[in-house]
């Protein structure tokens, strides 16, 4: 017996999609455009993140330990600074290792290190430091700097810092955009169902009249502003995942990826999170314009 | 002010033992429901068949399919419209639009008919069809209030006659003419 009033409701609402063929169209066609120029800031901010972290995983600090050190004080150390938040793992290399790395970073020129044997070497043990959060790096390198037996804390690169800014501006932007196109798609949606309900303000009156509940009449509208909000977020997906496809290839196969340490994500990898996006927006903007443009109408 | 689309400047309104003048707004549909309700300009869907209609009044109190489909063309038979039920309002005399919304408001078997100058748009004959059919409604137990301002069929009727001048009532006669008891 619910079943048949949910039928019902359903049924209404896809009938008003039907009918109202030229509003719906237009607030399809504005909401497709503005959830493309969304979703052209969130593909951009998403593959910072994820370039910042495949940075992260790969780059972050050397601590130096003094000359000599115990390997009970070696041990002690690899704690601390595992225990340090933001820390992903601290790799330990002896003073052997890093004289047999200097050997072979030097290729065939070995005789450099002439004075030196790998008995007998200036070179000290030390941790690489990688870190969970980039931006988190000059507080750990002080915490770390203030450990027993440290000799100095080397950041391996500078790039890091201008990343992180550059990463945190895209989120914020892209956030702000954000809301401001919801904010317009609501309004948007919000007059063209207020065109329907207005064009049936008498109907909506009689049903009224009969007794029946302001839900009742709400939700054909709601499913009618859910089915636009729906249908957009998949025009847009499959407009963007296009664009997105068209776009990585140019630039892989470009000459700056050869330069520069380029990593994009392809668009199968951000797909479901997209579509989850795309939908949950649609659904969203859809209901509530739906309940914004029918309040007016609703009081008999 | 029985509707609740008005609420009185003194006094209460008491509906079925129960007082509705201060009456949450959101319990007002269930209100609605327990009455019939027909208008002078008939108030139908246009877009919904003349079964539609009367089975919409239906489907509002969640009643279950099997209920609308033997309810419906029962109540369009005591109407006398079984043969138009897939035409649409505006296929319709108004006279039998009035039947229509007529079928609407007894479809849920409710205790009491509220007819707001239901003869104001037709003709004296039809009109006086229509009257004929609320007495029938009327002689089947159900309390039906017409608010006209039609003489002729006040004095044909020989009802009860509540006369209201400016709001105040000023004459309430049980079998009464449309000026005067007769």
């Amino acid at each position: 017996m619910r079943y048949n009033v949910l039928g019902y409701l359903i049924g209404e609402g896809f009938r008003n999609f039907l009918k109202n063929k030229k509003s719906t169209g237009a607030s399809l066609m504005i909401m497709c455009a503005t959830m493309l120029i969304f979703g052209l800031f969130f593909l951009i901010g998403e593959n910072v993140n994820y370039m910042l972290k495949e940075i992260e995983s790969t780059q972050g600090m050397q601590a130096l330990m003094i000359k000599g050190a115990t390997e009970e004080q070696i041990r002690v150390l690899g704690e601390q600074i595992r225990n340090i938040p933001y820390v992903a793992k601290a790799e330990f290399v002896s003073e052997d290792q890093a004289f047999n790395d200097m050997v072979e970073r030097l290729g065939g020129s070995e005789d450099l290190l002439e004075p030196f044997t790998i008995e007998e070497h200036p070179l000290s043990a030390s941790y690489v430091v990688t870190l969970t959060d980039l931006s988190k790096s000059t507080e750990v390198k002080t915490q770390i700097e203030q450990f027993d037996n440290v000799k100095n804390v080397e950041m391996r690169d500078k790039v890091i810092d201008t990343l992180v800014n550059v990463a945190n501006g895209i989120k914020w932007i892209s956030l702000g955009i954000l809301i401001l196109l919801i904010i317009i798609s609501i309004f948007i949606i919000a007059n063209t169902i207020k065109l329907t309900v207005h064009a049936r303000r008498k109907e909506i009156s009689i049903m009224k009249y009969v007794g029946a509940t302001n839900n009742f009449i709400r939700w054909p509208f709601i499913i009618e502003g859910i089915m636009i909000g729906i249908i957009a977020a998949m025009i847009s997906i499959l407009i963007l995942g296009l664009g997105y496809n068209f776009v990585t290839n140019k630039i892989m196969e470009s000459a700056i990826t050869n330069m520069l340490p380029i990593t994009l994500l392809s668009f199968n990898e951000i797909f479901k999170l997209v579509v989850t996006v795309y939908l949950l927006l649609g659904i969203g903007i859809g209901s509530l314009g739906s309940v914004i443009s029918m309040r007016k109408y609703l009081e008999v | 002010m029985i509707l609740k689309e008005e609420n009185p400047t003194s006094g209460n309104v008491i509906i079925n033992g129960k007082d509705t003048t201060f009456l949450k707004p959101k319990r007002v549909p269930y209100l609605r429901r327990s009455m019939g309700v027909v208008f002078q300009d008939f108030r139908l869907l246009p877009d919904k068949t003349v079964y539609d209609n009367v089975a919409f009044a239906m489907y509002i109190v969640r009643a279950t399919p099997k209920h609308i489909r033997r309810q419906v063309p029962m109540v369009l038979s005591l109407v006398g419209l079984s043969g138009k039920a897939k035409m649409y309002p505006n296929e319709l005399s108004g006279g039998e639009q009035q039947r229509v919304a007529l079928a609407r408001a007894l479809v849920n078997n409710p205790s009491m008919l509220i007819a707001d100058e239901p003869t104001g748009n037709l003709d004296p004959e039809t009109a006086w069809d229509i009257m004929t059919l609320l007495n029938d409604i009327n002689m089947r137990g159900t309390t039906v209030v017409v608010a006209t301002h039609a003489k002729d069929i006040v004095d044909r009727m020989k009802k009860r006659v509540i006369h209201i001048d400016n709001g105040i009532i000023d004459r309430d006669d049980k079998k009464g003419g449309y000026n005067s008891e007769i």
